[in-house]
Protein backbone atom coordinates (compact mmCIF):
# COMPACT_ATOMS: atom_id res chain seq x y z
CA UNK A 1 0.00 0.00 0.00
CA UNK A 2 3.16 2.47 0.61
CA UNK A 3 4.44 1.14 -2.45
CA UNK A 4 1.26 2.03 -4.39
CA UNK A 5 0.13 5.06 -2.42
CA UNK A 6 4.19 6.44 -3.67
CA UNK A 7 4.22 5.29 -7.30
CA UNK A 8 1.00 4.87 -8.36
CA UNK A 9 -0.91 7.95 -6.70
CA UNK A 10 1.46 10.49 -5.44
CA UNK A 11 3.89 11.03 -8.50
CA UNK A 12 1.48 10.97 -10.96
CA UNK A 13 -0.48 13.85 -9.01
CA UNK A 14 2.52 15.71 -9.66
CA UNK A 15 3.49 15.23 -12.89
CA UNK A 16 -0.18 16.00 -14.10
CA UNK A 17 0.71 19.48 -12.38
CA UNK A 18 4.19 20.18 -14.54
CA UNK A 19 3.07 23.33 -15.70
CA UNK A 20 3.44 24.70 -11.89
CA UNK A 21 6.98 24.08 -12.27
CA UNK A 22 8.47 23.64 -8.58
CA UNK A 23 4.88 24.17 -7.01
CA UNK A 24 3.86 21.28 -8.76
CA UNK A 25 4.21 19.10 -5.42
CA UNK A 26 1.27 21.51 -4.17
CA UNK A 27 -1.74 19.91 -5.31
CA UNK A 28 -0.22 16.82 -4.04
CA UNK A 29 0.81 18.01 -0.85
CA UNK A 30 -2.72 19.23 -0.77
CA UNK A 31 -4.81 16.43 -1.16
CA UNK A 32 -2.80 14.30 1.26
CA UNK A 33 -3.06 16.23 3.96
CA UNK A 34 -6.68 16.31 3.18
CA UNK A 35 -7.11 12.38 3.31
CA UNK A 36 -5.08 12.30 6.40
CA UNK A 37 -7.21 14.65 8.57
CA UNK A 38 -10.43 12.81 6.66
CA UNK A 39 -9.37 9.35 8.16
CA UNK A 40 -8.33 10.69 11.60
CA UNK A 41 -11.75 12.33 11.74
CA UNK A 42 -13.39 8.93 10.95
CA UNK A 43 -11.13 7.55 13.50
CA UNK A 44 -12.31 10.21 15.91
CA UNK A 45 -15.78 10.10 15.37
CA UNK A 46 -16.70 6.77 14.14
CA UNK A 47 -17.29 4.60 16.46
CA UNK A 48 -15.48 1.32 15.79
CA UNK A 49 -14.12 -1.96 17.10
CA UNK A 50 -11.03 -3.69 15.33
CA UNK A 51 -10.92 -7.36 15.72
CA UNK A 52 -9.01 -8.71 18.71
CA UNK A 53 -9.83 -5.13 20.77
CA UNK A 54 -11.52 -5.39 23.45
CA UNK A 55 -11.93 -1.77 23.86
CA UNK A 56 -13.82 0.12 20.82
CA UNK A 57 -12.40 3.39 19.85
CA UNK A 58 -14.27 6.38 18.48
CA UNK A 59 -16.98 8.09 20.17
CA UNK A 60 -19.03 6.46 22.32
CA UNK A 61 -22.04 4.51 21.10
CA UNK A 62 -24.64 2.25 21.72
CA UNK A 63 -24.07 -0.05 19.06
CA UNK A 64 -23.56 -3.80 18.85
CA UNK A 65 -20.31 -5.49 18.43
CA UNK A 66 -21.54 -6.83 14.65
CA UNK A 67 -21.67 -3.15 13.88
CA UNK A 68 -18.68 -1.89 14.93
CA UNK A 69 -16.57 -4.53 13.72
CA UNK A 70 -18.29 -3.84 10.50
CA UNK A 71 -17.97 -0.07 10.56
CA UNK A 72 -13.80 -0.42 11.44
CA UNK A 73 -13.52 -2.17 7.95
CA UNK A 74 -15.33 -0.02 6.73
CA UNK A 75 -12.79 2.89 7.82
CA UNK A 76 -10.57 0.53 6.26
CA UNK A 77 -11.38 -0.03 3.07
CA UNK A 78 -12.76 3.48 2.14
CA UNK A 79 -9.73 4.17 1.39
CA UNK A 80 -8.44 1.08 -0.55
CA UNK A 81 -11.88 1.72 -2.62
CA UNK A 82 -11.00 5.61 -2.99
CA UNK A 83 -7.51 4.61 -4.77
CA UNK A 84 -8.67 2.24 -7.06
CA UNK A 85 -11.54 4.71 -8.12
CA UNK A 86 -8.77 7.83 -8.45
CA UNK A 87 -6.32 5.64 -10.43
CA UNK A 88 -9.07 4.20 -13.03
CA UNK A 89 -10.44 8.01 -13.38
CA UNK A 90 -6.47 8.11 -13.68
CA UNK A 91 -6.13 5.78 -16.48
CA UNK A 92 -9.56 6.97 -18.07
CA UNK A 93 -8.01 10.66 -18.47
CA UNK A 94 -6.11 11.42 -20.78
CA UNK A 95 -4.24 14.20 -19.21
CA UNK A 96 -3.14 11.99 -16.50
CA UNK A 97 0.23 9.75 -17.08
CA UNK A 98 -1.85 7.03 -15.33
CA UNK A 99 -2.09 3.69 -17.31
CA UNK A 100 -4.57 1.01 -17.26
CA UNK A 101 -2.08 -1.61 -16.36
CA UNK A 102 -0.37 0.52 -13.33
CA UNK A 103 -4.52 0.49 -12.39
CA UNK A 104 -5.06 -3.44 -12.44
CA UNK A 105 -1.37 -3.58 -10.87
CA UNK A 106 -3.15 -1.62 -7.82
CA UNK A 107 -6.41 -3.88 -8.02
CA UNK A 108 -4.24 -6.82 -7.90
CA UNK A 109 -2.10 -5.86 -4.51
CA UNK A 110 -5.11 -4.74 -2.64
CA UNK A 111 -6.46 -7.80 -3.81
CA UNK A 112 -4.09 -10.24 -2.10
CA UNK A 113 -3.97 -8.15 0.84
CA UNK A 114 -7.78 -8.02 1.08
CA UNK A 115 -8.03 -12.04 1.14
CA UNK A 116 -7.14 -12.18 5.01
CA UNK A 117 -9.05 -8.96 5.93
CA UNK A 118 -12.27 -10.95 4.23
CA UNK A 119 -11.39 -14.17 6.72
CA UNK A 120 -10.46 -11.90 9.92
CA UNK A 121 -14.27 -10.75 9.27
CA UNK A 122 -15.89 -13.82 8.58
CA UNK A 123 -14.24 -16.38 11.06
CA UNK A 124 -14.58 -14.12 14.59
CA UNK A 125 -18.90 -13.72 13.96
CA UNK A 126 -18.27 -17.50 13.26
CA UNK A 127 -16.72 -17.60 16.23
CA UNK A 128 -18.90 -15.83 17.99
CA UNK A 129 -22.02 -18.17 17.04
CA UNK A 130 -23.32 -16.90 14.03
CA UNK A 131 -24.07 -19.28 11.06
CA UNK A 132 -21.65 -20.31 8.24
CA UNK A 133 -23.97 -18.09 5.72
CA UNK A 134 -24.30 -15.28 8.34
CA UNK A 135 -20.38 -15.07 8.82
CA UNK A 136 -19.45 -15.74 5.13
CA UNK A 137 -22.14 -12.73 4.39
CA UNK A 138 -20.87 -10.48 6.69
CA UNK A 139 -17.37 -11.46 5.42
CA UNK A 140 -18.36 -10.44 1.86
CA UNK A 141 -20.54 -7.33 2.62
CA UNK A 142 -17.06 -5.74 4.50
CA UNK A 143 -15.60 -5.50 0.66
CA UNK A 144 -18.81 -3.65 -1.31
CA UNK A 145 -17.76 -0.43 0.43
CA UNK A 146 -14.31 -0.63 -1.87
CA UNK A 147 -16.35 -0.71 -5.67
CA UNK A 148 -19.03 1.87 -4.02
CA UNK A 149 -16.44 3.94 -3.14
CA UNK A 150 -14.49 3.23 -6.13
CA UNK A 151 -17.29 4.43 -8.49
CA UNK A 152 -18.56 7.25 -6.49
CA UNK A 153 -14.58 8.46 -6.85
CA UNK A 154 -14.57 7.79 -10.62
CA UNK A 155 -18.05 9.90 -11.07
CA UNK A 156 -16.89 12.94 -9.13
CA UNK A 157 -13.47 12.95 -11.06
CA UNK A 158 -15.29 12.68 -14.65
CA UNK A 159 -17.21 15.43 -13.33
CA UNK A 160 -14.46 17.72 -12.03
CA UNK A 161 -11.10 16.43 -14.09
CA UNK A 162 -8.79 19.04 -12.51
CA UNK A 163 -9.75 17.72 -8.89
CA UNK A 164 -8.40 14.62 -10.01
CA UNK A 165 -4.27 15.08 -8.68
CA UNK A 166 -6.12 16.18 -5.76
CA UNK A 167 -8.40 12.89 -5.55
CA UNK A 168 -5.37 10.89 -6.61
CA UNK A 169 -2.98 11.94 -3.34
CA UNK A 170 -6.49 12.34 -1.07
CA UNK A 171 -6.90 7.85 -1.64
CA UNK A 172 -2.82 7.96 -0.85
CA UNK A 173 -2.63 10.28 2.42
CA UNK A 174 -5.83 7.75 3.49
CA UNK A 175 -3.89 5.04 3.00
CA UNK A 176 -0.92 5.78 4.63
CA UNK A 177 -3.14 6.68 7.40
CA UNK A 178 -4.79 3.16 7.59
CA UNK A 179 -1.40 1.64 7.23
CA UNK A 180 0.35 3.66 10.05
CA UNK A 181 -2.09 3.88 12.42
CA UNK A 182 -3.38 0.13 11.79
CA UNK A 183 -1.41 -2.21 9.75
CA UNK A 184 2.32 -1.61 11.15
CA UNK A 185 1.38 -2.04 14.91
CA UNK A 186 -0.19 -5.20 13.96
CA UNK A 187 2.26 -6.74 12.12
CA UNK A 188 4.85 -5.91 14.47
CA UNK A 189 2.74 -7.93 17.15
CA UNK A 190 4.08 -10.22 19.00
CA UNK A 191 8.18 -11.62 19.84
CA UNK A 192 9.50 -11.86 16.42
CA UNK A 193 8.30 -8.23 14.98
CA UNK A 194 11.38 -9.08 12.10
CA UNK A 195 8.91 -11.24 9.96
CA UNK A 196 6.25 -8.02 10.17
CA UNK A 197 9.15 -5.84 8.73
CA UNK A 198 10.48 -8.31 5.98
CA UNK A 199 7.23 -8.72 4.32
CA UNK A 200 6.90 -4.98 4.57
CA UNK A 201 10.37 -4.81 2.75
CA UNK A 202 9.55 -7.67 0.20
CA UNK A 203 5.65 -5.87 -0.78
CA UNK A 204 6.96 -2.41 -1.28
CA UNK A 205 9.76 -3.85 -3.15
CA UNK A 206 7.09 -5.93 -5.20
CA UNK A 207 4.74 -3.34 -5.68
CA UNK A 208 7.49 -0.84 -6.78
CA UNK A 209 9.32 -3.14 -9.12
CA UNK A 210 5.89 -4.40 -10.74
CA UNK A 211 4.59 -0.25 -10.76
CA UNK A 212 7.95 1.33 -12.88
CA UNK A 213 8.21 -2.06 -15.42
CA UNK A 214 4.85 -2.24 -16.09
CA UNK A 215 2.96 0.85 -15.14
CA UNK B 1 -13.12 -3.99 -19.80
CA UNK B 2 -10.03 -2.71 -17.48
CA UNK B 3 -12.28 -0.62 -15.72
CA UNK B 4 -14.86 -3.70 -14.37
CA UNK B 5 -11.34 -5.84 -13.71
CA UNK B 6 -10.35 -2.97 -11.20
CA UNK B 7 -13.54 -2.63 -9.66
CA UNK B 8 -13.99 -6.34 -9.33
CA UNK B 9 -10.87 -7.52 -7.85
CA UNK B 10 -10.64 -6.01 -4.78
CA UNK B 11 -14.10 -7.26 -3.85
CA UNK B 12 -13.52 -10.60 -5.09
CA UNK B 13 -10.46 -10.93 -2.49
CA UNK B 14 -12.55 -10.49 0.04
CA UNK B 15 -14.82 -12.37 -1.04
CA UNK B 16 -12.21 -15.25 -1.66
CA UNK B 17 -10.95 -14.63 2.14
CA UNK B 18 -14.61 -14.69 3.70
CA UNK B 19 -15.25 -17.91 1.96
CA UNK B 20 -12.58 -19.72 4.11
CA UNK B 21 -14.99 -19.61 7.35
CA UNK B 22 -16.77 -21.83 4.88
CA UNK B 23 -14.05 -24.51 4.62
CA UNK B 24 -12.22 -24.36 7.81
CA UNK B 25 -12.77 -27.25 10.22
CA UNK B 26 -14.69 -26.83 13.45
CA UNK B 27 -11.13 -26.65 15.62
CA UNK B 28 -9.70 -23.95 13.54
CA UNK B 29 -12.42 -21.47 14.08
CA UNK B 30 -12.59 -22.45 18.10
CA UNK B 31 -8.68 -21.84 17.79
CA UNK B 32 -9.54 -18.39 16.21
CA UNK B 33 -11.86 -17.51 18.75
CA UNK B 34 -9.14 -18.85 21.64
CA UNK B 35 -7.34 -16.11 19.80
CA UNK B 36 -9.71 -13.40 20.17
CA UNK B 37 -9.85 -13.80 23.73
CA UNK B 38 -6.26 -14.17 24.55
CA UNK B 39 -5.74 -10.96 23.19
CA UNK B 40 -8.61 -9.32 25.09
CA UNK B 41 -7.45 -10.64 28.20
CA UNK B 42 -4.23 -9.24 27.34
Amino acid sequence: MVAASVWSLIIPAIEMRGEMGRLRFLPALVGFALGILFLLAMDCLVPHLHAGQALPEGRKSRLGRTAMLMLAVTIHNFPEGAAIGAILAGALSEESPVTMTAAILLAIGISIQNFPEGAIISLPFRAEGKSLRESFGLGVLSGVVEPVGALITIALAKIVTPVLPYMLSFAAGAMIYVVVEELIPEANEGNDNNRGTLAFALGFALMMTLDVMLG
Amino acid sequence: MGVWIGLCLPFLGTSLGAACVLFLKKEVRGGCRDCLLDSQEA
